[in-house]
């Protein structure tokens, strides 16, 4: 009996040695950037969730930020650095920063929102950019794959998850993990199309993108649409489904709880999709009675979205779009004092 | 509690030290132990269905004594009755819903579905006591006095839940007799649990994520991908059952019980019939012995033998479940084995040559693949729709279709686990012969990597 036990401890041991110079290895590297000393680096690997970033950089501010940006990778052109400079004129006291996340949820945001509240960070300016096809799904809930403080798991289950995720076979990217280990050179380092900046979180994509003298043509043509155009009526156009569910009626509802609360100014935008969809009437109707003259419909039909070069893909815009938007954020704060 | 749990583990080890070193080495402390330990480990899954288990065991119990205890017609009659609840519970909960289905959709109605929770491992131990009462009567074995290891020989619990199907001439035996550490049998046993872990966890599980969406979304996916699925699902399916029947067999080796071996390389064979004689080796035997040899076996003209070989077929396909698709699994089976058993065999063909043996292989995994397609479809439908999009695409250039992430990986864990298999196939599992040591660090290290990435999965056969 002991010689069997032993040849199993002794087995045991042999065979745990390669997890355990891999898990060695992987906590030198630290490929999600999650041990505290490594919360300012900027993104390295496409694998790294943006939302799970910019709360680590939050929490090493120096908690000056009173200025922030909620929403998807859409709103990623909704530049924090255009806001400073466009929206309040280089105000010094103002610090907007990017606080966006890979199919950003209402659930999300407020839990942001709650979170930055604990941290007794100021919430001066808010902004808060919905998408009709994934800001409400239904439960509410934060991503899982946000930071542990916005997500609610454990911190253990979180750094498990990141080293799961690194070294799953299955996993998209596990080719290049197996050269991140080895320290070779892979395609996952560097953001592929775009860099962030770290002060304002702001991600730029790559000019390269702009393809062809047509889709130039677009981008110039834009420049002079005015911004009345897009500030226009409801007007026809195909419709989501119904979507604002109980549970994120309440999200909403306590969003506008917190914000009253902090004194907080805000405006939503509702951003354009290449399809053309628009939020359902009624719940339209539903966000316009909780927060009225707060919200800029920027989705449907528009002068925006008629123009499908100005898409990057199906979802994403180019900034030139939310330069747009912005200048319809500053002529309401300018008509009717939302801000 | 599955086999690949850390739950699984934590409750072998305990039971393991409690086993062998804690409580006194007697045959009764033994089973006593082992009877617990059943029942806690079935229970685990949910507590609802012990109740279940344990009126099946009680009915086999009392009926196999009544049957011993009479002769002639009403030893028959006590046997028909006991069938009769059995099969009546097997079938109400396997079937009853099938037939609901069946009638609202021939008759047009809108008939309620039973609102079932089928308990696991149903099919599995109800074939066991089947197989006790019947052995009685045919005075095989005498019937088992003490409730608590009649009880133990139905709900042990390595083969609970999905088999080995074991036999009372085969385990009884076993357990009636007192259990002593064998340290060549406990290595046996350490071995095969770890490559059938590596089966599961390693291959089965990692081929499953990409095979599920396959099958689930196949109008998205080109002929060549599907071919790979299907491909996939073949290896799956083994691994994971296979991987079971290995870890059950394992661990039962660890407690100084041999189980019934369950499969033995089947995707090596040559026909049908070698491939039935390698897959599910209990259930084949169990069918044999209960249902082809009562109906005359061998001894019946060509017709009769080959209208028991369908019967059999169909009520194995049956078995799996109440669905259209099992039973065209079956009837594809049904028909290879016919065909060989009237057309090829009659051809002599004393020796083939090493090429025309891969051929015949080869031939053989594609039918028991395209069989399998059926065996995996939600319904007909989806089965037929997944055909049709393999043969009206199947004219694409296959160029580029190992660019496609997913497929590589199916093709990689595929080919990888075909070249193990091999290399064990030469020693028919004689594990000994093989330099394990090595392929076990190897599988090892796979397994914890595995189970570090990934959420553990049940098996296929705990559905049935």
């Amino acid at each position: 009996m002991l010689r069997f036990y032993k040849k199993i401890f002794i087995g045991f041991i042999i065979s745990i040695i390669p997890v355990l110079l891999i898990v060695i290895r992987y906590l030198i590297i630290d490929p999600y950037n999650d041990l505290p000393i490594h919360y300012q680096k900027d993104i390295t690997y496409i694998f790294q969730s943006l939302g799970d970033q910019t709360t680590k950089k939050i929490l090493s501010s120096q908690k000056k930020i009173n200025c922030f940006i909620f929403g998807s990778s859409k709103s990623l052109s909704f530049k924090a650095i255009d806001c400073k400079k466009k929206l309040f004129k280089n105000n010094k006291t103002l610090h907007p920063y990017h606080y966006a996340n890979w199919g950003e949820s209402i659930g999300g945001i407020y839990k942001k929102l709650l979170f930055l509240n604990s941290e007794n960070l100021q919430l001066k300016y808010i902004f808060i950019l919905l998408d009709g096809n994934l800001s409400f799904r239904g439960n509410g809930n934060a991503h899982d794959f946000d930071h542990y403080m916005i997500s609610g798991i454990s911190p253990i289950s979180y750094y498990y998850k990141h080293f799961s995720e690194f070294i799953n076979p299955t996993s998209y990217y596990f080719n290049e993990n197996i050269r991140i280990l080895l320290n070779q050179k892979n395609d996952a380092s560097y953001y592929f199309r775009c860099h962030f900046d770290t002060k304002f979180n702001d991600l730029y994509y790559n000019k390269k993108l702009i393809k062809n003298k047509n889709q130039k043509k677009q981008l110039s043509k834009i420049k002079n649409i005015l911004v009345k155009e897009l500030l226009r009526n409801r007007g026809k156009s195909n419709y989501f489904k119904r979507q604002i569910s109980t549970n994120e009626k309440n999200i909403l509802k306590k969003i506008k709880m917190l914000l009253t609360k902090s004194n907080t100014k805000y405006i939503f935008i509702l951003t354009p999709i290449k399809n053309r969809f628009k939020l359902n009437n009624y719940d339209y109707e539903y966000l316009e009675k909780l927060f009225p003259n707060k919200i800029i419909d920027a989705s449907g039909n528009n002068l925006l979205t008629e123009k499908n070069l100005l898409f990057i893909d199906n979802i994403h815009y180019f900034s030139i779009i939310n330069e747009k938007i912005m200048d319809s954020v500053k002529t309401k704060m300018k008509n009717e004092k939302v801000l | 509690m599955l086999f690949n749990s850390l739950e699984f583990l934590i409750f072998f080890i305990v039971l393991f030290i409690s086993y062998w070193h804690i409580i006194p080495q007697k045959i009764n402390t033994q089973n006593l132990l082992l009877f617990f330990a059943s029942i806690f480990f079935y229970g685990f899954w949910d507590i609802r269905f012990l109740g279940m288990l344990f009126t099946i065991i009680s009915i086999d119990y009392y009926f196999g004594i009544k049957i011993s205890e009479n002769s002639g017609k009403k030893a028959l009659f006590y046997l028909i009755i006991c069938l009769i609840n059995n099969l009546g519970i097997l079938f109400y909960f396997k079937y009853a819903n099938f037939f609901i289905q069946e009638y609202n959709s021939i008759f047009n109605k809108d008939q309620n579905l039973l609102n079932l929770i089928i308990p696991i491992g149903i099919s599995f131990y109800t074939f066991h006591g089947i197989s006790y009462v019947i052995d009685i009567y045919r005075k095989r074995i005498s019937p088992e006095k003490n409730y608590i290891q009649y009880a133990l020989f139905v709900s042990y619990f390595p083969l609970l839940v999905a088999g080995p199907i074991e036999r009372a001439t085969h385990l009884l035996p076993q357990i009636n007799s007192l259990k002593k550490f064998n340290y060549n049998q406990a290595k046996e046993g350490v071995k095969l649990i770890i490559y059938g872990l590596f089966k599961k966890i390693v291959i089965a599980d990692t081929i499953a994520t990409f095979v599920n969406p396959t099958f689930e979304n196949y109008h998205n996916y080109t002929a060549y991908s599907l071919i790979l699925a299907a491909i996939g699902f073949s290896i799956q399916i083994y691994c994971d059952f296979s991987g079971y029947s290995d870890i059950a067999i394992g661990c039962s080796k660890l407690l100084g019980i041999e189980l019934l071996s369950n499969f033995r390389f089947p995707y090596f064979s040559e026909s049908i019939k070698e491939f039935w004689r390698r897959w599910h080796i209990s259930l084949t035997s169990w069918f044999k012995d209960y249902v082809y040899i009562p109906l005359g076996g061998n001894k019946l003209n060509s017709f009769l033998r080959l209208r028991n070989i369908f019967i059999v077929f169909m009520i194995s396909a049956l078995w799996h479940g109440g669905k259209i698709t099992f039973l065209i699994w079956g009837f594809i089976h049904f028909i290879m084995y016919f065909i060989e058993d009237v057309f090829i065999y009659k051809i002599k063909i004393q020796q083939f040559t090493k090429i025309q043996k891969v051929i015949k292989k080869i031939f053989i995994f594609s039918i028991v693949t395209i069989a399998w397609i059926f065996f995996r479809s939600d319904n007909y439908e989806s089965s037929i729709g997944f055909i049709k999009q393999v043969l009206l695409n199947c004219y694409e250039n296959p160029k580029n279709f190992l660019e496609f992430s997913p497929n590589q990986m199916i093709l990689y864990y595929s080919l990888f686990f075909i070249l193990v298999d091999w290399v064990f196939r030469k020693n028919e599992r004689d594990l000994d012969n093989v330099k394990f040591k090595y392929l076990g660090i190897l599988f090892v290290n796979l397994i914890f990597f595995h189970l570090l990435s990934q959420s553990e999965e049940s098996f296929i056969y705990f559905q049935f």
